[in-house]
């Protein structure tokens, strides 16, 4: 995905804004990025509380070294998504074993926000499905897990992912892959009927 | 039947494969039911995971927005808790401290002498040693060897020498009235 010449000029003009101290400028860009940012967090650590602390971290980096960014090197946002990548394996050391927070999985009291005019059907349906996602997510390693966040949840080719997960291409590629493989296994055969359930209501 | 390729079906689904090993694969497809099976399997994976991917995880407005304040607080500091008070009168306060410090330490160490400590007692000399007559515990019968004039004359010496360092007289206690 790239930026449009307007795009990338009103970027850069925001950035030396934030760099003169412009506190607008800096609220612009954290609106702009934040969402973003949050759910590519959230898919990696699978933990609401730990995906916060990692959004704050990483845009305090970003903030602090915006002087560093050089737009030659590559998008924005793909610096952004390095740092987020590299505060979640930060998180991920720190925290040793992994846990997944119980009602997070159960989605009590915040339902993600679906397709609009989506039949109760089919919200139940999408409701099942994502939990069995998650569940499925949290079998992955940790690496698999990077790479399917950031092909599907965000869409980036796989040369973009080689550069945010500082890996060749073929192996960004393979890793895509192998989660499927095993995806698909944890998944399981309840997983296929929840899948193919979702997708007739669709 | 030819090879199954199971593991060449992520790749087909998302159209990621060169062409050959297309056209290896849709040929097979044609015969092979269990791969056929796998495709299905892929493709509704690979769909789910479009449609899912995006949204899992999505934050409500307020979520992100509460978090704002605290990292501009990290980030933009508040005015002039920027710098101290003694920081804006004297700016090159701190240097002159951390300096004056250093000499404090430094220049004495290199000035003042040097104390010599002696751990150990005066070794003695190595006639003194060799005067010093050795029992022998052997069978063989004892052979005493003859002792030179000047051993003897310096084993005199020693015996009639004052002790370099004498001992204080020993303090003995008495008890009161004697």
């Amino acid at each position: 995905m790239s930026v449009p010449d307007d795009g990338k000029e009103a970027l850069s003009d925001l950035i030396a804004r934030c760099i003169k101290g412009d506190q607008s400028a800096y609220a612009a860009l954290y609106d702009q990025y934040a969402a973003g940012l949050y759910r590519l967090a959230y898919s990696i650590l699978l933990d609401v509380k730990d995906a916060e602390d990692v959004l704050q971290e990483a845009f305090i980096y970003a903030f602090r070294n915006l002087h560093r960014y050089d737009a030659g090197r590559g998008e924005f946002r793909t610096w952004l998504y390095m740092i987020t990548v590299s505060r979640c394996r930060n998180m991920r050391r720190r925290k040793l074993l992994p846990s997944i927070d119980l009602g997070t999985l159960l989605s009590i009291g915040q339902d993600p926000p679906g397709p609009p005019h989506e039949r109760p059907e089919a919200v139940l349906a999408r409701h099942t499905v994502q939990e069995a996602l998650q569940e499925a997510l949290a079998t992955l390693s940790p690496r698999l897990r990077e790479a399917v966040a950031l092909r599907y949840g965000h869409g980036l080719t796989y040369r973009e992912m080689a550069v945010i997960l500082d890996c060749p291409q073929k192996t960004a590629e393979s890793r895509v892959r192998l989660a499927h493989g095993a995806l698909e296994k944890a998944l399981g055969a309840s997983g296929e009927f929840l899948l193919e359930e979702m997708w007739s209501f669709s | 039947m030819a090879k199954h390729v199971s593991h060449l079906l992520a790749a087909y689904v998302q159209d990621e494969l060169p062409l050959h090993l297309r056209r290896r694969v849709a040929t097979h497809l044609l015969t092979c039911e269990s791969c056929c099976l796998a495709l299905d399997r892929e493709r509704t994976l690979a769909r789910t995971l479009k449609g899912e991917m995006p949204i899992l995880g999505a934050p409500r407005p307020e979520q992100v927005t509460r978090l704002l304040p605290g990292i501009l607080a990290e980030v933009i500091p508040p005015a002039g808790a920027e710098r101290g008070f003694a920081a804006c009168r004297f700016p090159g306060l701190g240097m002159v401290m951390l300096v004056s410090l250093a000499l404090a330490i430094l220049v004495p160490a290199m000035v003042l002498p040097r104390s010599i400590a002696v751990s150990a007692p005066d070794q003695p000399a190595p006639y003194q040693i060799a005067a010093t007559p050795t029992l022998s515990m052997t069978d063989s019968p004892q052979r005493v060897l003859p002792v030179s004039p000047t051993v003897v004359a310096a084993q005199r010496d020693i015996a009639t020498e004052p002790a370099m360092n004498p001992s204080p007289a020993p303090i003995v206690w008495l008890p009161p009235g004697q």
